[in-house]
Formats: structure tokens, C-alpha cells, sequence
């Protein structure tokens, strides 16, 4: 007997099918599964509302990944991701080149965020020294992974009101968050820095890979280095949810 | 790193224009305030063929950041 698939719907969730939907030229079906069951663990641990953007990158190409996996529509106000010219793609990340590649997010805190709740985060395929991850300016909202010297992650409001901590590893999940007034900075669930910073929301769009200084993305861009499979934009987090999160992206990245 | 040295009028013809539906030139300074461009392999692959194959015959030069001082010190 023959069976018609179709009869009994999409083998993957709704969401992740809308994600490859929309995302046509992603066939390859080892990859698929595990972004289908990104997105079953993330709903699964109550996170999946808690994004603004959610970024794959390492899906190949640009085409692949310039998605927002949240709100997988063709547009700059979906915060779908336009690149550079300067990076190389893999199916292990998106490695920039640290002298002018740059990813715009389309995403304006100002608009989007919310007071005193905000998180940022990365999930670096090397340890590498790097700049800024993801950035904007005036009020900054911005996360670094592993700047200066000796080496410091911070997440930044402005140059006098951030969080840092000593960090010399950058490989690996990195998030920056901001939950009334508690920012802390967390690298593989293991805290780098915790302290009472309340964050403004940010004042230029959002870059991946640099800092958005007066919406320029060149001035004192300060590009990173740090090779990226997923990055994410979104609410803050309380300390059990960082550490779904966290589970999440590992298990993705396994 | 080696970038491709523009003049201005090479910088503003490209600079932020896309060359596909997914990516776009970025040309960033010098320390002496020279504007560079950096392409990949696979942006020089894909460019061969188009109206701006004319950047993959400019010269490269050795680019040298400039200082930015650490803010949070």
C-alpha cells in the first residue's frame, strides 16, 4: 500500500517547516532535522517567544542563512540579514574577516526592545581575540566576546555603564544578558561577570560583526574576528532559561 | 592582510551597492584614511562575469587597521 505523506501533514514542526518554506534552496536533509529540532527544544524549554531574531550561520551560504528562523520572511523588517562582502561560508559557520565584513539585522532596539531586557548572544566555532560580535550605538546595546587586553567579555550600555569580565575563550555559547537591571555574561553556562546595570535601549540597527557607531556601520566599526554558527536578539533571560538556552544551542551545534 | 586600494570615486561607485540579493560592497579606511575593499574567494568567483569584474584587476595592498583606543579602560 502506498501512502500518501501528505495526507498526514509536514514531518517537521510547524514553525521550522514555515523556516524551510521560505528557505527553499536549504534541502539538505541531515541539516533540516537538526534545525527541526532546534526548534522543538526551544519551544519544548519555553523559549521560543523569548527571540527578536535568531540567526543560523552555518547553513552553507548567504542565501541560507539570512533568515530570521523567528519570522522567516524576505524583508529587512523581519530582520532578515544582509552581508557583506568579505565573509566566507561553511556548513560550520560564517567566518568573517575582521577588516569590513559586517551582517545588518534591520533591527533597531529602540523600537523593538524593551527597557532593562535585552539579550545578545553568540556561539563561536574558534577562539579567536576578536572586537564587537553584535553592536549598536547611542545607547549602545552591544556584546563582546573577548576584547583588549588581557582579553574581556563585556555587554555594553555605553563606555561608562557595561558589564565585563575576564574572558580568553570565545569558542562556544556566549550570551550577554539584561533582566531588570542584572546584566550578566555567561560563556558555556558558566558565569564570566554578573552586576546591577540597567540598560537603555539601543539607538542605531543592530550589526553582527561589528559596532553600529551613529548608524555609519563604519566609523570605528571595530569588526570582529569570531567565526559564528548562530547568533540571537531578544528578550532578557532568567538564569534558568540562559541555561535551556544554552542546551539548545549545544545540542544544535553538536 | 592584502585589500584592493580605491580611490574615492571607485569607493562611492560601489560602496554599500549589492552585487547579488544577499550581499553588498563594503569598503572600509585605512590608517592613512585609504579606502579598501576585501572580497573573498567566493565573491571573486562570483564577480568574474559581471559588470564589476573590473574591481578583480585592481592591485592589492597591504591594508593596515586604524587605532582605536579601548573605551572601557
Amino acid at each position: 500500500m502506498i501512502i500518501n505523506p501528505y495526507m498526514f501533514g509536514s514531518a517537521y514542526d510547524s514553525d521550522a517547516q514555515a523556516f524551510f518554506t521560505a528557505n527553499s534552496t536549504l534541502t539538505d536533509a541531515t541539516k533540516k532535522n537538526k534545525v527541526n529540532q532546534l526548534f522543538i527544544d526551544l519551544k519544548s524549554y519555553g523559549l521560543y517567544n523569548k527571540f527578536y531574531a535568531f540567526y543560523l550561520l552555518n547553513l552553507g551560504d548567504a542565501t541560507k542563512n539570512r533568515f530570521n528562523i523567528i519570522n522567516p520572511v524576505d524583508s529587512d523588517s523581519a530582520f532578515r540579514l544582509a552581508f557583506s562582502s568579505g565573509f566566507t561560508f561553511s556548513d560550520t559557520a560564517t567566518t568573517p574577516n575582521g577588516s569590513g565584513t559586517f551582517a545588518k539585522t534591520f533591527l533597531n532596539p529602540s523600537t523593538v526592545f524593551t527597557e532593562d531586557s535585552i539579550h545578545l548572544s553568540t556561539f563561536g566555532t574558534q577562539n579567536v581575540p576578536s572586537r564587537y560580535e553584535i553592536g549598536c550605538w547611542g545607547p549602545e546595546n552591544s556584546l563582546l566576546t573577548r576584547y583588549g587586553s588581557p582579553t574581556t567579555a563585556y555587554l555594553v550600555s555605553n563606555t561608562s555603564v557595561f558589564a565585563g569580565g575576564t574572558n580568553s575563550d570565545n569558542s562556544g555559547f556566549i550570551i550577554g544578558n539584561n533582566l531588570g537591571g542584572t546584566t550578566s555574561i555567561y560563556r558555556n553556562n558558566t558565569l564570566i561577570v554578573s552586576a546591577s546595570k540597567s540598560f537603555a535601549k539601543g539607538g542605531t540597527p543592530l550589526a553582527l560583526w561589528c559596532s553600529n557607531r551613529n548608524a555609519t556601520y563604519t566609523e570605528n566599526a571595530e569588526y570582529s574576528f569570531l567565526p559564528m554558527s548562530v547568533a540571537t536578539i531578544g528578550k532578557g533571560l532568567t538564569s534558568q532559561q540562559m541555561t535551556d538556552l544554552n542546551t539548545c544551542i549545544q545540542t544544535y551545534n553538536s | 592582510m592584502k585589500g584592493i586600494k580605491l580611490n574615492i570615486e571607485q569607493k562611492n561607485a560601489i560602496q554599500g551597492i549589492f552585487y547579488n540579493e544577499n550581499c553588498f560592497f563594503n569598503c572600509v579606511q585605512d590608517i592613512n584614511n585609504d579606502w579598501f575593499l576585501f572580497l573573498s574567494q567566493s565573491d571573486k568567483a562570483e564577480l568574474v562575469n559581471t559588470n564589476y569584474a573590473y574591481l578583480l584587476l585592481l592591485s592589492e595592498f597591504e591594508y593596515v587597521p586604524p587605532i582605536i583606543e579601548n573605551p572601557f579602560n
